[in-house]
């Protein structure tokens, strides 16, 4: 059926369901071929392994380990939309930390006023 | 959030016109995800460290970017390979296959260089075998 290499090695499946999801989502039919699901997964798979050695590259040229959202931000400074997405993210999550601790803030005060009672 | 060209107030106009199906594959497109999970796990054990949740929420990012270029260009291939008789719009539509992918994969690496690391996977039998 296939005509690619047969393949020794068990992939994991940790993106089944969401592939198939956003197969759809971008366009597909709200069925997706089973075979395509596993096509994409392997190549999604590949994908982020290949960008965690190119982020792990970044980190140890300064002589880190740890690898930082930086690392790949580096890695994908040609790739406008991608990096667009990263820096999009990171601002939704500090609007959302801003948020939460004034949110936090007001509670701790309108609850001291009440404990005080 | 939607880049130059488009106000919210057109989106949002778009987006109040939309059919069932339109606005129920657009909710898709907003919640689905690359799960945090399956991130961590595949970056923790290729990298044999713990990665932040900033981190892992990073690469689920770009890689729903990732697969999103990649579809839309095996929905080109589709149409290219299989164009139907273009005749009949009310033609269901037809599911997206392996060929599909493999092509539109093949075209992304090709026009974007961008994948460097993926050079040894090229070599031996082109499943990533370095060794003959």
């Amino acid at each position: 059926m296939s005509t690619e290499p047969v393949r020794k090695r068990k992939r994991p499946n940790l993106f089944t369901n969401d592939v198939r999801a956003l197969l759809y989502a971008f366009g597909d039919v709200s069925n997706p071929d089973r075979e395509s699901v596993a096509v994409l997964e392997d190549i999604l798979t590949d994908y982020i392994v290949d960008m965690c050695h190119e982020a792990a590259r970044m980190a140890h040229t300064t002589k880190r380990n740890k690898v930082k959202v930086d690392d790949f931000k580096f890695a994908l400074r040609n790739d406008y939309k991608k990096l667009g997405r990263i820096e999009e993210l990171q601002r939704l999550s500090k609007e959302i930390q801003e948020a939460r601790k004034t949110f936090d803030d007001s509670e701790g005060k309108s609850l001291g006023k009440s404990a005080d009672k | 959030m939607f880049g130059p060209g488009l106000t919210a107030e057109e989106i949002k106009s778009v987006i109040s016109s939309f059919t069932d199906e339109q606005m129920d594959r657009y909710e898709t497109f907003r919640r689905a995800n690359i799960n945090r999970g399956g991130v961590k796990k595949l970056a923790n054990a290729v990298l044999n460290q713990s990665i932040t949740n900033t981190v892992a929420v990073a690469i689920s990012g770009f890689s729903k970017v990732f697969l999103g270029e990649v579809i839309e260009r095996a929905l080109d291939v589709q149409q290219r390979m299989d164009p139907g008789d273009g005749v009949n719009p009310y033609a269901a539509q037809r599911p997206l296959l392996a060929v599909h992918i493999r092509e539109a994969w093949r075209l992304y690496r090709q026009e974007t260089g961008m994948v460097p690391a993926a050079q040894w996977r090229r070599e031996g039998r082109g499943e990533g075998r370095m060794f003959r």
